[in-house]
């Protein structure tokens, strides 16, 4: 487990790609991303993230060999490591304990 | 395949930057993306696909970019800090450096605002654009005889009637002088213009109070620059006011007009409207009228100067061609542009174009002697710095980012200097103004384009500076440099030498051309012009009283004990006659000749010679119809034996006798032929010459004060020396001398600024050598001999080369004066000797210094 918590955004990047399993690059994860979430992503603005989880050891990435209707490039493919795994693990254990007993409130409650 | 190609073209604008731009492991992945985004968008409708496909590149590039930016920030700090603790570190050298350019760049701040006044001339006019002169050529028989703008009255109203194009017009009389006297007091306006009502609306003069449209419509209305009204009126509104002209003519006063600027080259004190002419004709106003009038036209929008040219030969031929023709005579005209006038059409156009490529040339050379300052010193410190070229180099630097490094080095330098010339600048421009006789305003560079210009300035000579040293510091071999193996090649101080020589070059011709404009001018002053100017009072006779009683005052004059001799004539040599043309016996067509009203004591009064003949006298009655000439018009007309021939102009006249030449212009003409009448055009004469005895001058001007107060009581006094006056000739080549010779002084200054420094730093690699030296014997004239030797030798190369570059520049200069003194040798041995001396005084110090250390300190270390 890494020593520090990750960012909101790397979590649900690491879910994703976790989700995905083996077709996790750049556009699936960002349709998939905006369904879930409702929130708009550019597409260069996942890669920070996703770069962040890999340089933790979070994530794997490999490319794809070149297809036609990418313009002859490759596709960068995104793996969770078991590391990533772990976090994943820990993740949902603090979650749940964190949350546990959360009822769903109305925002005039607090008054 | 055919689709990826047809792809490839619409996108790879966008893949082509996004490659150049990017930098990073999933660039490619991104790309790609973006692209297959694209496509399936694209197969919906393309146009909606590729503003999708814009609107994703600008939004990702942000975050994608922020990473590649902050590390240009980081590196750019670490620029900034070496460049600063650099700087810090030798301070003597950043002194020197950004003194010597802040020296160089305020100069050249100075010489700016003088050339931006310069082309700001007569371009506050809103309608400068469309505003023309009217200028005629007089030929004869095909042949020019002069061009001039001041020309007949009717040619402004028939252009206007006859010429589309023509939207308006504005007549203006030559410059005028009178008495103004109100509530019986007199006041002397100088600058005086009948004008039509027009010129409000066409040039952009305001009024500051009366009616722009009316106030010079009546005859008899005179509207006021501030300045005189102040002068006249006070603080009171002169609105309404009567102004008494001349014995009785009464002018009402209609406006007041704020002072014209001093960029415009149309100056008044006062306007009288043009119908006055009309009203109190002093001159024909038809077609043959007096050449007095200067006419303005304003063109249409869409119309141009050579539509109107090119109708000229007709409109001319109508109105007075086809009269003159008779007697050889044509005119033609072209129009001037207003914004032109200035630089090539004024009296003074020559003058102001010589000084603006002068002082252009002047700006850029000193810049040149600054940079080079730079270029030399930094370079020379090369060794300092190769060290720190080397880690970065081996640390992963390219060249590229070495050559940006050091460039950006020398472009802060120079902002840092540029700061303080400002500065510089700013303080020095009461003096420069007063040494221009101009207002400049430094505040008046705080615009759009001067701004923009500034800044261009200083990244020119930034780089300018900086280039050769970034090139050179960033072609060093790390694995040298490391070592310690460091060589100040040779081929690098000879450049360093080439560059000393130039500076020297520059500022040695500027001391030479300064040493011989002065030659030059104390050469004139001093010039033999065939009349004696010394103790001459003038007294302009300005008033009635005093133009019918010439006669009685020259006699009441003569009487006084310090009075020599006095004589009353039209006008007084020093700045030229006026010239008409003459038919001489055995001639079928008029030559230009000057010509002078003089009586029978002019030639006494002014120790001129009669060479043939004799002079005017009261006892021929046949006098008043004669002529004396000079020896240049004898020789002209190729007479031999002139007395007796005739000379016509209204009716045939005699020469009675010839007189010596003398020079009645400035000396930057030749004699030119004169004949002296003995008769007034108007029968009054225009100046009393008093030749007084030297002794006790200011009782004789009192004596003399107090019988012109006899004679008009209520002019004041007014007189004037001629030696005075012909000095003022020269003025305006007197203040070109003088701002040359402090802006060649700088230059010398920061030149021999930079030898300083270089001495300084060769002090300190010889050190080492020079301790040897004193230890194997050497003595400290020895060492410094060794010091001076390269230096001399410099100094020696850049005199030779300057001589000729000066010879050529100062002929060309001389070449404005008819009258040139030799080119003497003296000025170029000054320049070698005061060279030679400044540059030995400045090495002296540091080779002192370096000569007279203790060997032992020097080489105790290491």
């Amino acid at each position: 487990m890494a020593d520090k918590f990750i960012s909101r955004p790397e979590e649900i990047m690491l879910l994703v790609v976790w989700k995905l399993k083996d077709n996790a690059y750049g556009i699936t994860i960002r349709e998939f991303i905006q369904e879930m979430t409702g929130k708009y992503w550019s597409i260069g603005a996942i890669y920070v993230p996703l770069e962040r989880l890999e340089k933790k050891g979070l994530l794997a990435s490999y490319n794809s060999s070149p297809s036609p209707e990418r313009g002859g490039r490759r596709k960068r493919l995104f793996k969770i490591t078991p590391a990533g795994i772990t976090e994943l693990n820990e993740l949902y254990r603090m979650n749940s304990v964190l949350w546990k007993g959360y009822p769903k409130l109305s925002p005039d409650e607090n008054k | 395949m055919t689709m990826t190609k047809e792809k490839k073209t619409e996108t790879r604008l966008i893949e082509c930057l996004l490659e150049k731009f990017l930098s990073g492991n999933y660039t490619e992945a991104f790309i790609g993306d973006l692209l297959e985004s694209y496509e399936i968008r694209a197969a919906d409708s393309r146009i909606s696909a590729k503003i999708w496909l814009l609107f994703q590149l600008l939004s990702s590039l942000f975050s994608l970019l922020r990473k590649n930016i902050y590390g240009g920030v980081a590196m750019f700090k670490n620029y900034f800090l070496m460049a600063f603790r650099n700087l810090k570190k030798h301070r003597t050298y950043t002194l020197i450096n950004v003194f010597g350019l802040a020296l160089g760049l305020s100069a050249t701040i100075l010489i700016l605002l003088y050339l931006q006044f310069e082309i700001s001339y007569d371009r506050f006019h809103e309608n400068a654009d469309s505003i023309y002169r009217v200028c005629i050529r007089h030929l004869r028989e095909g042949m020019s005889e002069g061009e001039t703008h001041v020309y007949t009255p009717p040619i402004g109203p028939d252009m206007k009637k006859d010429f589309p194009e023509v939207e308006d017009f504005v007549r203006m009389s030559t410059l005028r002088v009178a008495y103004l006297n109100v509530d019986n007091k007199a006041f002397k306006v100088d600058r005086i213009r009948y004008a039509s009502p027009s010129l409000f609306e066409v040039f952009s003069f305001k009024l500051k109070s009366g009616n722009s449209r009316t106030a010079l419509v009546d005859p008899f209305s005179i509207v006021l620059s501030e300045q005189t009204s102040e002068r006249i009126f006070g603080s009171k509104d002169p609105i309404g006011e009567t102004i008494q002209i001349g014995p009785e003519d009464l002018y009402k006063v209609t406006g007041i007009v704020e002072n014209p600027p001093s960029n415009s080259s149309i100056q008044f004190n006062a306007l009288i409207s043009f119908e006055t002419l009309y009203a109190r004709p002093i001159m024909r106003m038809d077609w043959n009228g007096g050449n007095q009038i200067i006419t303005y036209v304003k063109l249409r929008e869409n119309a141009t100067a050579s539509s109107v040219e090119e109708k000229f030969p007709d409109f001319l031929w109508r109105n007075i061609n086809q009269r003159i023709a008779q007697y050889g005579w044509k005119n033609e005209a072209y129009l001037q542009p207003l914004k032109k006038i200035h630089f090539y059409y004024d009296q003074s156009s020559r003058t102001a174009l010589v000084n603006f490529y002068t002082f252009s040339a002047v700006a850029i050379f000193i810049l040149l002697i600054a940079c080079i300052n730079f270029v030399n010193l930094t370079t020379a410190r090369a060794a300092r710095r190769a060290r720190e070229v080397g880690i970065r180099k081996v640390i992963g630097a390219h060249r590229g980012n070495l050559i940006r490094q050091f460039l950006g080095e020398s472009v802060a330098m120079t902002l840092l200097a540029f700061t303080v010339g400002i500065g510089v600048a700013f303080i020095l421009t009461p003096t420069y103004n007063q040494l221009l006789n101009k207002e400049l305003n430094p505040f008046e560079l705080l615009n759009f384009t001067s701004i923009f210009g500034l800044l261009f300035l200083i990244l020119l000579v930034g780089f300018a500076s900086g280039i050769h040293p970034a090139f050179y510091l960033s072609s060093f071999q790390p694995a040298k440099t490391l070592k310690g193996i460091f060589d100040t090649a040779r081929g690098n101080r000879k450049f360093r030498n080439a560059l000393v020589v130039f500076q020297f070059v520059i500022s040695v011709t500027l001391i030479i051309c300064t040493l011989l404009i002065r030659n030059q001018l104390s050469y004139i002053k001093k010039a033999e012009l065939g009349y004696n100017k010394e103790n001459m009072v003038i007294i302009p006779l300005a008033d009635q009283d005093l133009r019918t009683k010439t006669e009685e005052m020259r006699g009441a004059l003569l009487s006084l004990p310090g009075i020599v001799q006095a004589a009353a004539s039209s006008d007084v040599p020093h700045n030229g006659f006026t010239s008409n043309g003459y038919i001489p016996e055995g001639y079928s067509h008029s030559i230009m000749i000057h010509a002078l009203d003089a009586d029978e004591h002019f030639l006494e009064t002014y120790s001129i010679d009669l060479v043939k003949g004799r002079n005017f006298s009261k006892e021929f009655a046949t006098d008043r119809d004669a002529y004396l000439i000079n020896e240049t018009l004898a020789k002209q007309l190729g007479w031999d034996d002139p007395l007796g021939k005739t000379i016509r102009r209204n009716g045939d006249r005699k020469v009675i006798g010839v007189v010596k030449d003398f020079q009645f212009a400035t000396l930057h003409n030749l004699i030119e032929p004169l004949l002296i009448t003995n008769t007034p055009w108007r029968k009054e004469f225009d100046y009393l010459s008093i030749k007084i005895s030297t002794d006790d001058i200011p009782s004789t001007l009192g004596s003399i004060e107090k019988i012109y107060k006899r004679f008009s009581p209520l002019i004041p006094f007014e007189y004037f020396f001629l030696d005075d006056a012909f000095d003022r000739l020269y003025k305006s080549e007197e203040k070109f001398e003088k701002i040359f010779q402090y802006f060649s002084l700088l230059a010398i200054c920061i030149a021999l600024l930079g030898l300083f420094s270089l001495t300084a730093y060769s002090a300190q690699q010889k050190s080492k050598e020079i301790g040897i030296r004193k230890v194997l014997g050497a003595t400290v004239p020895q060492i410094l001999a060794l010091f001076s030797r390269e230096t001399v030798v410099l100094i020696i190369v850049a005199n030779a080369l300057a001589c000729p570059v000066a010879l050529f520049v100062i002929q060309r200069w001389l070449g404005n004066f008819a009258y040139r003194s030799s080119i003497s040798v003296w000025a170029f041995v000054m320049a070698f000797f005061g060279s030679m001396a400044a540059a030995f005084v400045t090495i002296s110090y540091q080779s002192l210094k370096a000569a007279l250390k203790k060997p032992a300190d020097e080489l105790r270390s290491e």
